[in-house]
């Protein structure tokens, strides 16, 4: 059960990158294409019956296109840091590391971008944690593991100039019932965690929504649908709050604890000091 | 002296006459006292000196404001938590009213169109509209309503420490069982006060709420159905609920509040304060400072503080922030939602009972009657009859004037601080899925173990507070702290030393005794 995966010999990866090569080279071809011929990739979206990976445009399209195809960067980092647990070819590792298909460009940079992965050490829980990884380090391996676990692309989440009041009825109908009214996260029963918003980027946001990592379910929501509930998490997050410093956006739990902990205790304080008496 | 209601007033040797203002007294009014040692306030101007003349040849108040002026208050810092709540309860009315003059309890569909960009657009009901206009129009309406909000919480909580005051001092003992019952009836009405304004802002957030008030009203057996759609007016939602609650709230449960703190205030009045066993302190007297000067002072000024304290939290502190939550809308629901946290406690008996659902002789008991109902009422059932239980248990019917120090009555504190754990261990399983993704634990786990702690936990607290109590009696009688504590003299000889007699203080004797 734990026989270390054998390394592969040289030839078969070399002639899968160069396959790769060949295709991403093709699809970046036909993006630029689309683009030249000016019409916007995010367009088709409207019904929400899409799945998740052609809602953000074709497979691979944004990620790859300026990866210029260099996979062994991406390769080598990827043996190095990831094939230990998830397996040569994203297959998994049974008892250290899930598969990574279906993972493909977004549930990389998802994982990648927020320090979720590499885990620090074995063993560990995968959480929000400082990127170890330059963005450079990451985007090869974005590339290269989009195309060995080939699966949704990033969804190029654009907030600016998207409908915020749309975004909070999508925010409250779709994410608030685990992530909270107020983004600050909650448990989700099982042990999970849906984490706090509050320091989510609009791209992992759009991210996290095309892949599900964990428990949470994939939401195959048109881009622009995308962009409003970024855009609303977004305004979460720098809006001002009114009526003074925010107790976590936690509801009543916090706000009781202050209650008792600031309001009561002042008050116990000023009585024992109001019932002093004056010396005779 | 007579005993009559309003000889009962601390007797003075300022005070001439002893019957003053008895029923039936025939002499003239200004012969009952009125003429005693002190001027009527502004007698020395001729037309205050004659108004008050006026009034008090037809009343007799002047007798009875002098004895009044003259009651004598404990003291110890432990006698102004009540009126840490009923000072709460003035900012309640108080800023209440403000909000009363915006809000709109009516649930009419209507399209927000208020500064709060993301609400735009959506169709939200006229009282959320209105909470809106308050929250972001209104000028001070924020703050106000976030000071009501405060003081809600702050009110609860200084009645229930003025009741765990009144609970391990045994002041509740006879004669005072009867302004027990009153105290905890207020108590009731705060919680009722506190949630329908809770539910008020028909936020989403209030919405869940009312909505699990709805089940559990649901599911009182045979009734249930019949009860719960007469007292929302059809099925949840139903339109006319927001209308309902508002009354509730602004007019039902405040005037039954005014008007049970009046009662409670009157038989504090007759009964007199207890006190604590101290330097000159009997069965028979009340040692503590007059309510003129020296308490009328000391309680305005705690007016002030308590106004201070809550406006603080109101200023700084953000609270229900309706505009995140959104207007209710049954088909969604935001996570974490709990309740106020003085209604957290029944929130935790809802998570972490078990989902039993039993047919009884043809009848089913659906699931939240027993956590929802029976428990609530069997727990503040006992609480509230406690004078009487604890009469029966410990065969003692005599008066009591005279506290017990917590530790005195150790098998009383012990329950006291058990049927405390209680509250506690319920209050946190309420917040469960809080406590559960800051300290990591799944949420099921803490279900399990605050199922434990539900039962173990109470117990614990009892023998450790038992304990600590037995041994605190065990070391000696002396009360750890004086009240007023120690007063010091230099001597002749320069050394310091302790002052025990308490010749500044007033010693009023009760109703009946010489």
């Amino acid at each position: 059960m734990h026989t270390r995966p054998q390394r592969p010999s040289r030839a078969v990866p070399l002639a899968r990158s160069i396959a790769g090569l060949t295709v991403v080279a093709a699809i970046g071809a036909v993006a630029v294409l689309a683009l030249l011929g000016g019409g916007p990739v995010s367009g088709q979206g409207g019904s929400g019956g899409a799945p998740g990976a052609s809602a953000a445009g074709p497979p691979g399209s944004s990620a790859t296109v300026q990866a210029g195809g260099d996979l062994s960067a991406g390769r080598a980092l990827y043996m190095q840091t990831c094939a230990a647990c998830h397996g040569v070819s994203g297959q998994g590792v049974s008892g250290n590391g899930p598969s990574l298909q279906g993972q493909g460009a977004a549930g990389t940079a998802y994982a990648l971008y927020t320090g979720r992965m590499p885990l620090p050490e074995n063993g560990v829980t995968s959480l929000q944690r400082k990127p170890v990884l330059s963005p450079g380090q990451i985007q090869s391996l974005i590339d290269y593991v989009a195309r060995i676990a080939p699966g949704p692309a990033i969804p190029p989440v654009d907030t600016q100039g998207a409908d915020i009041a749309a975004g909070r009825q999508l925010f409250i109908n779709n994410c608030a019932a685990c992530h909270g009214a107020d983004a600050a996260g909650g448990s989700v029963g099982g042990g999970f965690v849906a984490p706090s918003l509050h320091n989510a980027a609009s791209s992992t946001v759009g991210e996290a929504m095309v892949t599900g990592p964990g428990p949470m379910p994939v939401f195959r929501l048109p881009i622009q649908q995308i962009d409003e509930i970024a855009a609303y998490i977004g305004y979460l997050q720098s809006a001002p709050t009114p009526g003074g410093f925010s107790l976590g956006g936690l509801g009543p739990v916090p706000e009781g604890f202050v209650a008792g902990a600031v309001g009561l205790v002042l008050l116990l304080l000023m009585v024992g000091w109001g019932a002093r008496r004056p010396h005779p | 002296m007579s005993g009559g209601v309003a000889a009962s007033g601390p007797a003075d040797e300022r005070v001439p006459s002893s019957d003053a203002g008895v029923p039936g007294d025939a002499r003239p009014l200004a012969d009952r006292g009125v003429t005693g040692g002190y001027a009527a306030p502004g007698e020395n101007i001729p037309i205050v000196g004659g108004a008050v003349r006026f009034f008090d040849e037809r009343t007799g108040l002047a007798t009875f404001g002098r004895n009044a002026l003259q009651k004598v208050f404990p003291d110890h810092w432990s006698f102004l938590l009540g009126e840490v709540a009923a000072f709460s309860f003035v900012v309640l009315l108080l800023t209440g009213t403000f909000l009363t003059l915006f809000f709109r309890p009516d649930t009419t569909p209507t399209t927000y169109a208020g500064p709060y960009v993301p609400l735009r657009g959506a169709t939200v009901s006229s009282a959320f509209d209105s909470v809106m206009q308050l929250s972001f129009v209104v000028r001070a309406g924020l703050l106000m309503r976030q000071i009501h909000h405060w003081a809600a919480l702050i009110f609860v909580a200084a009645i229930v420490t003025h009741l765990a005051r009144i609970f391990l001092t045994g002041a509740f003992r006879r004669p005072r069982e009867v302004n027990w019952i009153i105290g905890f009836g207020l108590l009731l009405l705060a919680l009722g006060e506190g949630f329908s304004g809770y539910s008020l802002p028909d936020d989403l957030l209030s919405g869940t709420g009312l909505r699990i008030a709805y089940s559990a009203a649901l599911s009182i057996p045979f009734i249930g159905p019949w009860f719960a759609s007469l007292f929302f007016g059809g099925a949840f939602p139903s339109a006319g609920f927001i209308s309902r609650l508002f009354v509730i709230h602004v007019m039902l449960l405040p005037g039954a509040l005014i008007g049970g703190i009046s009662i409670h205030l009157l038989i504090v009045w007759l009964q007199k304060h207890t006190q604590y066993k101290g330097p000159g302190a009997t069965e028979h007297n009340v040692v503590g400072l007059r309510l003129w000067p020296g308490q009328t002072f000391r309680s305005v000024g705690l007016f002030f503080l308590t106004v201070a304290v809550i406006a603080l939290l109101g200023g700084l502190f953000q609270i229900n922030p309706v505009w995140e939550y959104g207007p209710f809308v049954p088909y969604t629901a935001a996570s974490p939602a709990q309740p106020d946290y003085y209604i957290g406690w029944l929130e935790g008996l809802l998570r972490m009972a078990p989902g039993w659902q039993v047919t009884l002789f043809g009848v089913t008991i659906p699931e939240p009657f027993v956590p929802g109902v029976v428990i609530p009422g069997l727990l503040f059932g006992g609480l509230w009859a406690w004078p009487f239980i604890e009469a029966r248990i410990t065969g003692d019917h005599r008066e009591h004037h005279l506290l017990d120090w917590p530790w005195e009555a150790p098998w009383r504190a012990a329950t006291g601080v058990g049927i405390a754990a209680i509250f506690v261990v319920l209050m946190l399983a309420g917040a469960n899925d809080v406590i559960g993704a800051w300290l990591g634990i799944p949420v099921e786990t803490l279900t399990v173990v605050f199922r434990v702690l539900v039962f173990v936990f109470p117990v614990v607290a009892w023998f450790v507070t038992y304990g600590l109590a037995r041994g605190r009696l065990r070391r000696g009688s002396a009360p750890i702290s004086r009240p007023g504590g120690i007063a010091l003299r230099r001597n002749a000889s320069g050394g310091f030393e302790e002052i025990h007699e308490r010749s500044a203080e007033a010693i009023a004797h009760r109703a009946g005794e010489p």
